[in-house]
């Protein structure tokens, strides 16, 4: 064995706590070791060339590189050896900055002492290091992106034109997501519907990409190049083949059967019969099974004949210009199943806003105190006032309006982060109510304005110059007033003193949050929710569209608060990266897996049970005669090892981290130099 | 249905006649008073909890000691005690805390287990006493008139610091429950969590701002209500709204005068028992009022 040691500095970040020099002492004294380097930054051309060299010089035929952790310059390292002809699986990494140099600032000679015995326990795994091959699978060369919304809509464009095809998963009956509940958007003031609406067309009408809505995801199996979803497509009870999209049967649906309209955000209502927007793609229909008052009895999988013999119909059935609806079919609440072989997933689910109710201090009970999503739908033509501003109470126009900031953001009782948005949207509303009622008085209350990005200050600046009033301080509470009107009970800090002002209609701009049903998802699909409660992303700089699991990305709201130009930005950026990720033929994935010795296998099947993959799988014998064992995939396997400790007869080890390496490494690290198990 | 009655400074020594009206009702409602010997300030909020978190807790958890001694909760009528012991309770659930405030009861022969629970007064006769109870007891009836309550904030908040909990603090509904149960309207009125302007000794501090308080609570009370009377939860409010209204009214600030009960006291006077042993001190008169319920005759 000729291992070659290579000691980084990390510029001052490790060489100001670990001695080099004693540390290079001490590896030349290590079995085995036949050349020790150091170098300011092994992470250099120049560096990555004297490794190069040293192999090619046959110097070195393994590498123990000592420096940060490998999950900085693992493959760059590798690529040296590559270059030089060796398995580039020859190499073992100690991580001697954030395993020692960082943690141990104040204790130099203890950090010393550490950094050697991480460096022999290296050396020593080093010498059973065996060139390993890199596992290579087919791709499938679709995506499925989760969510409609705005984000989905552009990375699934984006895919579909660059020749993906695309399933795009929308879990409400139409895509668009929550920008066609908006009325206008900031910076431009231009009109969000005209924004998303051919978006939503030409997503709807292109060739690659297939629409599923009205759907959720079951659940994901395998891993990138080869995922296996299974959709759930929910029960529409109408027959969407056959569904014009004419409304005709949402015009009969009895009023009865009615409730708070989900597009208008429950300041209308909708039948059990209902087409969810105005701007729905695809126009269908929906029949809601929870609200239908069943007319005339008639409940599904059933006829109902009238005396003459002639058969009932429902309104429904009787409106219905296609025959799509027909009640007296069995339909099955569960929908059905879709199953869908796919190469990489984007999750872009978007976000919620907090409800109100949980806010009892801003009088959640008044009709008039409406989040800021209710009030879009109030600016919005196609809301419940047409885009007149009028109080929901009475439907009269309110003479003063406040907006509250940070309704649940920046908020140690519920989200301490900002919701990023809120500022500039509230300044937008702020600005169309002048605009279209420039007598109404707007008063704005901040805790500070935050509108950072192009155009944005200026937006600001225009905004305050329409004579708003932006008073800076939080608001404690909102007390209402025998005849409706709501006194916000306000704090102004540019003159220390609390403020109260009696407005009609109050608009909170509550904390944007990932929903509960994305967490469930996340949870099918193996990824991380951070501390804010929103989906991780595997770097914070470098890797901000990539989850922590391979080929499944995210983009929009899901990952953090964003508006619309940062969601688009987003999205394509993350079908970018899946473009480049499935531009090979080939995935190559490290061998790090586990092996099944058939020999010693007794085919028990506890590691069955344990797998957390579901990669392990019994074969039996081709005959009575030949015994069973159990198989591992190899595409599936992740090499986690939880098998391979808990098998009874030592059966299954893993590549690259096999009984003999680790208890070396042990060993090397307690100074005894032979363990066995 | 025993409680330890841990009566605080005020109560006591400046408005006698609200001890005397809890001493008189309880009893004939089943609640058994146990006095809780030995008890000390509790401390309140400008004392000691504002510069000495221990002294605090040690002294608060020395005065809940005596009501597990005697195996009792305890049960306030000043809003000030209720806050500074429930606060104290919350704070020692902690275990860190208790320990330190164990080592210092110590040298007094003490020890603070946290099994003693904090009411307040119109807790216990809302949830423990009960409707049917309180109806039984009733003689005298409100019917017909019109009531402000004023259950006060350290009832109201932290409510996580509480053994029992209003649904909504910005909308109270416990006195207000207990004060419809004798027969009066109690409307809500918008300044109905506003404070009453005694708190933090701002009265003490700073008469102009104090008396600001009372103000704008009376100005909201009379327009939107236009009530017969109040009704305080807390002793504190009771005495802040009762006297200040009349330094107002001296002050010509205020054109009108609305008298100002503790409920107990108008329990008590709807309960039979004689007026004047439970309303003796005060500022703006009440005889018109008692003598409107006692001419509305018996049940």
């Amino acid at each position: 064995m000729k291992a070659g040691v290579y000691v980084c500095h990390c510029g001052n970040n490790i060489s100001d706590t670990v001695d080099i020099g004693e540390l290079i002492d001490f590896a030349r004294g290590l079995e085995g070791v036949s050349v020790v380097r150091d170098h300011l930054f092994m992470c250099s051309e120049m560096a990555w060339e004297m490794i190069r060299r040293d192999i090619v010089n046959g110097l070195v035929d393994r590498v123990v590189i000592a420096a940060c952790t490998p999950k900085n310059h693992e493959k760059f390292f590798r690529s040296a050896l590559e270059a030089a002809g060796l398995s580039k699986y020859m190499l073992e990494i100690a991580n001697i900055r954030e395993q020692c140099s960082w943690p141990h600032k104040s204790e130099k000679k203890y950090a010393t002492e550490k950094a050697k015995l991480l460096v022999r326990s290296a050396v020593s795994k080093a010498a059973l290091l065996e060139p390993l091959e890199d596992i290579t699978f087919s791709i499938e060369k679709s995506v499925l992106v989760i969510g409609g919304g705005i984000g989905g809509i552009t990375a699934s464009l984006d895919l579909g034109n660059m020749g993906y095809r695309v399933y795009l998963v929308e879990k409400e009956p139409s895509v668009g997501g929550k920008l066609t509940k908006f009325d206008k958007i900031f910076p431009l003031n231009d009109c969000a519907s005209c924004v998303v609406s051919p978006m939503m067309a030409e997503v709807a009408t292109h060739p690659l990409i297939e629409l599923i809505t009205y759907a959720e995801i079951e659940d994901v199996e395998g891993s990138f190049g080869n995922f296996r979803v299974r959709v759930r497509k929910k029960q529409t009870y109408v027959d969407w083949d056959k569904c014009i999209g004419c409304g005709a049967c949402t015009t009969v649906c009895p009023s009865k059967a009615r409730v708070p309209d989900e597009f208008n955000e429950g300041l209308g209502w909708r039948t059990a019969m209902y087409i969810p927007s105005p701007h729905a793609v695809p126009r269908k229909a929906v029949h809601d099974p929870n609200v239908c008052v069943n007319c005339g009895k008639k409940t599904f999988g059933t006829k109902r004949f009238l005396r003459n013999g002639k058969e009932y119909l429902t309104p429904c059935e009787k409106a219905c210009p296609t025959g799509a609806i027909n009640r007296s079919i069995r339909w099955d609440p569960e929908g059905e199943i879709i199953e869908l072989d796919i190469g990489a997933i984007i999750v872009a689910v978007g976000y919620q806003v907090m409800d109100k109710e949980v806010f009892k201090e801003y009088a959640p009970h008044s009709p008039n105190v409406i989040t800021a999503l209710q009030f879009e739908r109030i600016l919005s033509p196609t809301g419940p006032t047409e885009g007149r501003i009028l109080k929901p109470s009475d439907m009269q126009k309110p003479n003063a309006i406040s907006f509250i900031s940070c309704v649940g953001s920046r908020d140690a009782r519920y989200h301490t982060y900002c919701s990023k948005v809120c500022c500039l949207y509230m300044l937008k509303q702020a600005r169309l109510v002048k605009e279209k009622n420039p007598e109404i008085n707007v008063y704005i209350h901040m805790i500070d304005v935050r509108a950072p990005g192009k155009d944005l200050e200026e937006y600001y600046v225009q905004t305050r110059q329409l004579g708003i009033n932006i008073i800076r301080g939080k608001v404690g509470g909102i007390e209402v007033l025998p005849d409706g009107k709501l006194r916000i009970l306000g704090f102004d800090a540019d003159i220390g003193t609390p403020v109260e002002v009696e407005v009609d209609l109050v608009v909170l701009a509550t904390a944007i949050e990932l929903p509960e049903d994305a967490r469930k998802l996340a949870r099918k699909l193996g990824i991380n929710i951070d501390s804010s409660g929103f989906l991780k992303e595997d770097h914070p700089k470098l890797r901000t569209v990539e989850s922590s699991l391979d080929g499944i990305f995210i983009a929009g709201c899901c990952q953090g608060p964003k508006d619309v130009s940062e969601t688009i930005a987003q999205a394509k950026a993350a079908a970018t990266a899946v473009a480049a990720l499935m531009a090979g033929d080939k995935v190559r994935v490290e061998p790090y897996i586990a092996e099944v010795s058939n020999e010693l296998c007794g085919g028990c099947g506890i590691c069955i049970s344990l797998c957390p993959y579901n990669a392990l799988e019994m074969a039996e014998g081709s005959d009575e005669t030949e015994k069973r064992v159990v198989k591992r995939d190899v595409r599936t396997c992740k090499g986690c090892g939880i098998c391979v400790s808990s098998c009874p007869s030592g059966a299954i080890s893993l590549s690259g981290y096999d009984d003999d390496q680790i208890s070396a490494q042990i060993g090397a690290m307690l100074g005894v130099m032979a363990v066995r198990v | 249905m025993k409680f330890g009655l841990y009566l605080g400074c005020q109560i006591p020594f400046i408005r006698p006649d609200l001890e005397v009206s809890i001493r008189k009702t309880l009893p004939l409602l089943g609640v058994k008073i146990i006095d809780l010997e030995g008890y000390s300030c509790c401390p309140t909020w400008v004392s000691a909890p504002s510069f000495d978190e221990d002294a605090w807790l040690a002294i608060s958890a020395r005065n809940i000691s005596i009501a597990e001694e005697n195996g009792v909760d305890i049960v306030t009528g000043c809003n000030n005690c209720y806050s500074v012991l429930s606060h104290a309770r919350y704070l020692l659930k902690d275990e860190e805390r208790r320990e330190k405030v164990n080592r210092i009861l110590g040298k007094v022969g003490r020890f603070y287990r946290g099994k003693s629970k904090i009411y307040h007064i119109t807790h216990v006769l809302s949830d423990f006493v009960g409707k049917k109870k309180l109806k039984e007891n009733l003689e005298y009836s409100l019917d017909g008139m019109v009531v402000a309550v004023q259950p006060g904030c350290h009832m109201l908040w932290p409510t996580r610091i509480m053994d029992v909990q209003e649904e909504n603090p910005f909308y109270p509904q416990k006195l207000k429950n207990l004060v419809e149960l004798l027969g009066a309207k109690s409307p809500y009125y918008s300044r109905i969590e506003y404070c009453c302007g005694a708190g933090p000794s701002i009265r003490a501090i700073d008469y102009e701002k104090s008396a600001y308080f009372v103000l704008t609570k009376l100005m909201s009370i009379k327009e939107e209500v236009d009530p017969d009377f109040i009704v305080t939860g807390c002793s504190t409010c009771y005495i802040q709204l009762d006297e200040t209204q009349q330094k107002l009214r001296k002050e010509g600030k205020v054109g009108f005068q609305i008298p100002v009960f503790y409920y107990t006291q108008i329990l008590a006077i709807c309960m039979g028992i004689e007026p004047d042993s439970v309303v003796r001190i005060g500022s703006i008169p009440k005889e018109d009022i008692i003598g409107r319920i006692l001419e509305s005759g018996r049940r």
